[in-house]
Order: structure tokens, then sequence, then C-alpha cells
């Protein structure tokens, strides 16, 4: 492995005190672990961060936020959450945003129960409604409280997932590969709505994207995932200025060099991958 | 379980084993003819085992002949229903009411009218097979997309080709679910239609075993008719996975 | 619209009805005219007969058929929770439901005798299966992220059952239920042509035997409606329970 350039934390080393931190993650499938996918990963999140996890496909990026979440047992290593081990379930703090939104999204709910629902492990009733109302507003839907999730355009039901994550008032929340099922246009909105919010709440969130891009842009640091047995090549630092504009950040030079290095090592990756899992290449 | 190739289902055979050595010990500790365990059951199939045989091969028969000729029949009338529109909307009505009319209410006045042989049997048989095999081919027949004809009239196909050779096979789900369950209901309804109407087969069997107290036998009827049962709908599965495979390339519906 | 049709075709029997009756072809023993059987439904009406058979049928069905819903959706649930129920269910099943309800009245009605419970055995014996068989794999059909959404937000196993996977289920559930409404009527009515002392289906064989075809005629109009009764019940507690769901359907259709 390469000396990092970028970075000025080792690629192994959780920071200690960081909201969220994965150490020596390991996880396989098959009897006595035939299919190993994750090959011990370590990394961190700040409080307050946006990190990027990106990787070359097939390398398990849904297995680890599965893992991270508590939603899957890793085999060994560990997820530390708050100072807590993440296990059995996930953690009160914790929204998943995933990223088949017509099978996350409870279709006999309305876009605003579906919002309540994120709310439901926080204690005050009384004003659920209320708060909702507010979501969705920040996400730009206020008018369709009444409407079903499939009467809804994918842009729109994504942000209504964005909405009910941010219901929950967790402090994290980790989105698997949210716009990859969106189109191109309603991305870039997505991508500055998440930003802003983020900012506003004051949310650490953790990306999880097939789309380099898309990580360089919305992050504060990428972590860059190997092939299966997949581990942390490499953790980058990536210094622009925020707020991030679609047209003004992708141009300036910063960008593009991070995103040729990151893009170059995940591109590196693709030409090592040997068969996929089972027809899922992620 | 896998048992090399094949999966053992484990937990089915002990239930299906407990409830057999359960009810064998109850009906020992009862000791009466009239409570056999599936011991003497089995027994008793072995002794009638010609009588059994005989009138099941009877029960079939009709069912098959009944059911063969609703589907020679209803098939193509089903596609044309479905393919000309304002036909098919005519049709509709009589289709919706028959269906609401189950076949064991239709057996009295099928007694009326020609009384309790083959006949009267087939016939009830093919009322109940036929609105099953028509909806389902007439909803196969609407349903197919008209996309795949236009493709196939955009290479060339003459109409009648392009029916046959595209159309038909995309219809043949629906076809295919309407015989399933057709196929299903004509041993049922062949056999109440032997109860009801008690001439021969294995309905007669059974109730001419109850009335005179042969209980054994009457239990092996029924386990004869739960296994033919059984055998027929593994051959459909089999035969419909093996027509349709196309069908289900996504995995089994 | 679809009531014209209906109407024009009911029209169209009706003219073939009488044109058959009068022609004279066929004995008014066999064909009574359309009129002979309004009246004789009129008859068995103002008797008392059709209305008493009516209910006693229409009782022992709904009786039958909650009961068979009750279990066969709990029987579903615990086959989801504990997978040895559902895999230990699996061939027994298919032993038990090929038994057309005929065939169980001689052995039940013998056991249990001719009364309430005949009818509860053999409905619920017959049509279970639909309704175990559709909740089962519905149940086991549910999106897995659909499950890991619900768990994410903090649902238990049993909590993600009744708020997530349940709801999901529910309108192939209710199909399934319909099918199984329209069994437990049928099963009532078979039970008793082959072993009732009263109800539709022993009043039913009791004309035919006297030859009273214009009685069975409208007598087996009454199963139809009753048919259709049974159905439009099923389909209004369907939109009150799922109705969210035809209306997705018919969105997507669109």
């Amino acid at each position: 492995m390469s000396e990092p350039l970028f970075s000025n934390q080792k690629a192994d080393t959780p920071e200690h005190g960081s909201l969220l931190e994965i150490t020596d993650l390991t996880k396989g499938y098959g009897a006595a672990g035939t299919l190993p996918v994750l090959g011990g990963l370590s990394f961190s999140a700040r409080q307050g961060e946006f990190l990027s996890i990106v990787g070359p496909s097939g390398c398990g990026k849904t297995t680890l936020l599965l893992a991270l979440s508590g939603l899957l047992a890793p085999d060994s290593g560990n997820v530390t959450f708050k100072n807590a081990i993440v296990s059995g379930g996930t953690p009160k703090g914790m929204a998943i945003v995933f990223q088949d939104y017509s099978r996350s999204l409870f279709p006999w709910k309305t876009v605003m129960e579906n919002i309540v629902f994120g709310m439901r492990r926080t204690a005050d009733r009384s004003w659920r409604r209320a708060r909702a109302a507010e979501l969705l507003d920040s996400v730009g839907l206020n008018s369709f409280g009444n409407h079903y999730p499939w009467q809804l355009s994918g842009g729109m039901q994504q942000r209504v997932a964005i909405a009910r994550g941010l219901a929950s008032e967790s402090e994290l929340l980790l989105l698997d590969e949210p716009l990859a099922a969106v189109d191109a246009q309603t991305r870039a909105d997505v991508q500055d709505l998440l930003l802003h919010l983020a900012q506003l709440f004051g949310q650490t969130c953790v990306l999880v994207t097939h789309d380099v891009d898309e990580a360089v842009y919305m992050a504060d640091r990428v972590v860059v995932l190997s092939n299966r047995p997949t581990r942390v090549i490499e953790i980058v630092d990536v210094d622009l200025p925020k707020p991030r504009d679609q047209v003004e950040t992708k141009e300036q030079a910063r960008f593009l060099e991070i995103r040729h290095k990151v893009l170059n090592q995940v591109r590196n990756m693709r030409g090592m991958i040997s068969e996929p899992i089972g027809g899922e290449t992620k | 379980m896998t048992l090399g190739n094949v999966r053992i289902n484990v937990w089915g055979t002990v239930l299906l084993l407990g409830i057999g050595a359960g009810w064998q010990a109850l009906a020992e500790s009862y000791g009466s003819p009239v409570f056999p365990g599936p011991i003497q059951v089995a027994k008793a199939i072995v002794e009638n085992r010609d009588a059994i045989a005989g009138s099941i091969g009877i029960t079939l028969r009709r069912a098959l002949m009944a059911f063969g000729a609703a589907a020679v029949t209803m098939v193509p009338f089903g596609i044309l229903c479905g393919r000309l529109r304002w036909f098919g909307r005519i049709v509709d009505p009589f289709v919706e009411f028959l269906i609401t009319v189950p076949p064991p209410a239709v057996i009295p006045l099928v007694m009326l009218f020609a009384g309790v042989g083959d006949e009267a049997k087939i016939a009830v048989i093919f009322y109940a097979c036929a609105p099953l095999i028509l909806v389902n081919t007439m909803e196969g027949a609407r349903n197919t997309p008209p996309m795949l004809e236009q493709v196939a009239r955009s290479l060339r196909f003459s109409r009648l080709k392009a029916m046959a050779q595209v159309s038909l096979p995309a219809t043949m789900p629906a076809i295919i679910t309407g015989i399933r369950l057709a196929i299903a209901t004509s041993l049922l309804v062949s056999v109440t239609s032997e109860m009801l109407l008690a001439t021969d087969g294995i309905g007669t069997f059974l109730q001419r075993s109850q009335e005179s107290f042969e209980f054994a036998a009457g239990l092996g009827a029924i386990a004869t008719i739960s296994i033919a049962g059984l055998c027929i709908n593994l051959i459909i599965k089999f035969a419909e996975r093996r027509i349709l495979f196309w069908y289900y390339r996504d995995g089994p519906t | 619209m679809t009531w014209a049709y209906r109407i024009f075709a009911l029209a169209i029997v009706i003219s073939i009805w009488e044109m058959l009756f009068w022609s004279g072809r066929i004995p008014p023993t066999y064909l009574p005219s359309a009129p002979m059987v309004g009246a004789a439904l009129l008859g068995l009406a103002k008797s008392g007969a059709a209305l008493q058979a009516e209910i006693l049928t229409l009782s022992r069905a709904l009786v039958g058929f909650a009961l068979t819903l009750v279990l066969g959706l709990w029987l579903a649930i615990l086959g989801w929770v504990y997978r040895p129920v559902r895999e230990a269910l699996g061939p027994l099943v298919e032993l038990l439901r090929p038994i057309p309800p005929a065939a169980l009245v001689p052995i039940t009605v013998f056991a249990l005798g001719s009364n309430i419970k005949l009818y509860l055995f053999v409905v619920v014996f017959v049509a279970i299966w639909p309704v175990y068989l559709t909740a089962s794999s519905a149940l086991s059909g549910v999106s897995p992220i659909l499950i890991q959404t619900g768990r994410s937000f903090g649902c238990s196993r049993w909590e993600t059952l009744w708020q997530v996977v349940l709801p999901q289920a529910t309108p192939d559930i209710l199909v399934s239920v319909r099918v199984s409404a329209a069994i437990s009527f049928i099963a009532v009515v078979v039970a008793e042509m082959l072993a009732g002392r009263n109800g539709i289906g022993y009043l039913l064989f009791q004309r035919a035997f006297a030859v009273q075809t214009a009685d069975v005629f409208g007598l087996v109009l009454l199963c139809g409606v009753n048919g259709m009764l049974f159905n439009q019940l099923v389909m209004l507690g369907s939109r009150f329970v799922a109705g969210w769901h035809l209306r997705m359907a018919e969105e997507v259709s669109r």
C-alpha cells in the first residue's frame, strides 16, 4: 500500500472520542467464512462531520452499513457508538436512509405518517405532527403530507426518507447509496439539500456511495475501501470550503486533485475483482 | 437439511410421524373398530386394493374427461373473448354470475335433468372447471401486451404467425394457471358428485364403507383421495416449471 | 357501464329461457318459466322455509369462516416466528389440502353428530388452506429492506411483525380471505346436502327429490345471491382494512 499523500492520519486507526468508531471489523458469508467480505476495517466518524465511504462494486458497502447500524452482527471487531458497543439492533441516536426508497417507505402510511414513524423513539407525542410538518418543509415537500409515498417521484420519496431519518433526532445519519436510484438532476438537488440540512441540524452523516464525484463533493473526509476482503486503503481529507456549490466547487483545482486520486484508487481496485457474490454487486 | 442434492424436510417428517404415532396410540387405547389407527387404515387399503383402485380409476377418468372437454372448449373461447373486446364484455356478466353459483349447488338441478349417471357427474365437473379456465384465459388474452405482437409484426411475421408464436406463448402463464386450478377442482368435484349422486367411484366407495361401518376402509378412501390429489398437484407443479421455465426465471412465484 | 352489460345479459337469458318454455319443447317439470321460479321463491319465502334455511346456512358459514380466519392467520404468524412450525406444517398441508369437504362429512357426522360442530369442523378443515398458505407466503415475502427499516427505528421483533410485516402482507392475505369465504359457504351447503337436517343444502336436495323444479331453481339462485353477498362483504372489509392498496393499484395501472 502506498504512503497516503493526502491524509494526516494513518488509515487503520480509529480516533478515540469520535462519535462512531469502527475497529477491525470483519464479516464473511458462507460456511466457515468461505466468502470473506469485510476483512478488517478500522476508521471513525467525528462529531458533526460528513464522512463519505467509497469503494469498488462488490466490496461490501451495504454489508458495512448494516454492521455499523447493528442490523448485522460482525464476525469480529466492533462498532462503537457514543462509547457503547453497537450490537443487537440500531442504537438510539442512529438512523438509516436506504437506497431502495420504494421498499423502505411504508406504502400504507402517508408521507406525514412515515415521518412520524421516525419519531417513535423520542418521548414526546404532543408535538410530533408539528415537528413532522417542519421537517417536511425543510425537505421542500410541505404540500405533500397527505400523499402516499408511491404517489411521489423517486427524488421526492428519497427526500421523505431523509426527513424520516432526521425525524428520529439521531446524532448519526447513515445513508446507503441514497441517490443511486434517483435521476441525475434530482441527485444534485438532493445532495445540496443533504449538505444544507446536515449543517442546519449539526448532523453527523456517513454516506456510502459508489459515485466518487458525489463522495468528494459531499464529504469532509473520504474513506476509500479496497476490494474484497475489504480494508480501508486510505482516508482522504477534503479540505474544500463549505458551503459547497455544484458548479463552483467542482471546478476548483483541489477538487479535481482529490477526485483524481480517489478515482484512480477505486479504478485500480476494480481490475482486481474476482467474482460477484451471488449476483449482488455491492 | 440436505442429503446430497435432496432437501429433506426434517420438521415435516417429525410432525407426520408424531401425528401417526399419536393417532395409533389413541386408537389402540380406544380399542374399537370405529376408531381405526393408521395401521388399520393401511391394512384396509391393502385388503380393498382392487375395489379402491377401480373406484379411484373411475373417479379420475370422469374428472379427466370433463376437464379435457372444458379445456378444449374454453381455451379457444377464452382467447376469442380476450382478443375481441366487445365479445368479451358481453360474455363477462354470464361468467360473473356462473361463478357465484358453486358446483355443489348445481348438483340437485343436474340430478333433475340428467339423473345420477356418468353424464350427470361429468356435466357437473365440466361446470366446475369451465369458468376457471375461461376466466383465466380471457384475462391472459386481454392482458397480453400488444407490444409483443407489434414487435413480431415489425419483424414481418404474418398475423396468424404472430398470434401463434408470440401472443399464445405470452398468454400461456395465465392459461396454465386456469388449467392448474381446473385440474385440482376436477378431482374435488368428481368425488363430491359421487357422494351426492352415488353410483360408483371412490366417493361412493367412501360413503358405502361408512354406511356399513367399515371406518378403516372409509378412512382408507380418504387417504387415497388425498394421495391422488397430492400426486396430481406435484405433476402439475413440475410440468408448469418445465413449460414456463422462462416465466419463473426470477424464482418461483 | 358494466351494469349495462349485466342487465343486457340478464335480459338475453330471461328471453331465451321464456322462449324455451313457451316453445313447449321441454316439459315444465324440467324447465319452469321465469315467473314460476319467481313465484316459487316467493312461496318459499312466505312459508319461512327459505328464510330459515338462509339464516341457518349463513350463520354456520360465518362462524366457520371467522374461526378459519383466526386459526389460519394465527398458524401463519406462528410459522413466521418459528421456522420449524412452518416447515413442519408444509407436508401436512399438502396431504390434507386435496380432501374435498364432502369426503369428510360421513366420518365427521358419525363422530360429532349433525350439529354446529359438524359444520365448523368441515368448514375449517377445507377453508383454512388458502388463508394459511397465502398468509404464510405473504409474511415471509415482505422485503427485508422494509423489515430492516422497522428495526432501524427501534422495532422489536414483535413490533416489526405487527407494525411492518402484517400491514405489508395484508393486501395479499385479503385476496385469500375472499376465496376462503366462498369455500366456507360451499362447505356448509355440501355438508347440509349430505348430512344436514336443515339449511339451504338440505332444502335443495329435498325439493329436488320432490321434483319441485321451480323451487330448486329458486334455491340455486339463492345460493348465487349468497355468494355475491359474501363477496361484497369481504370487498367492503378489504377496502376498510387496506384501502391504500386498492388506490395504489389504480395509480400504478394508469
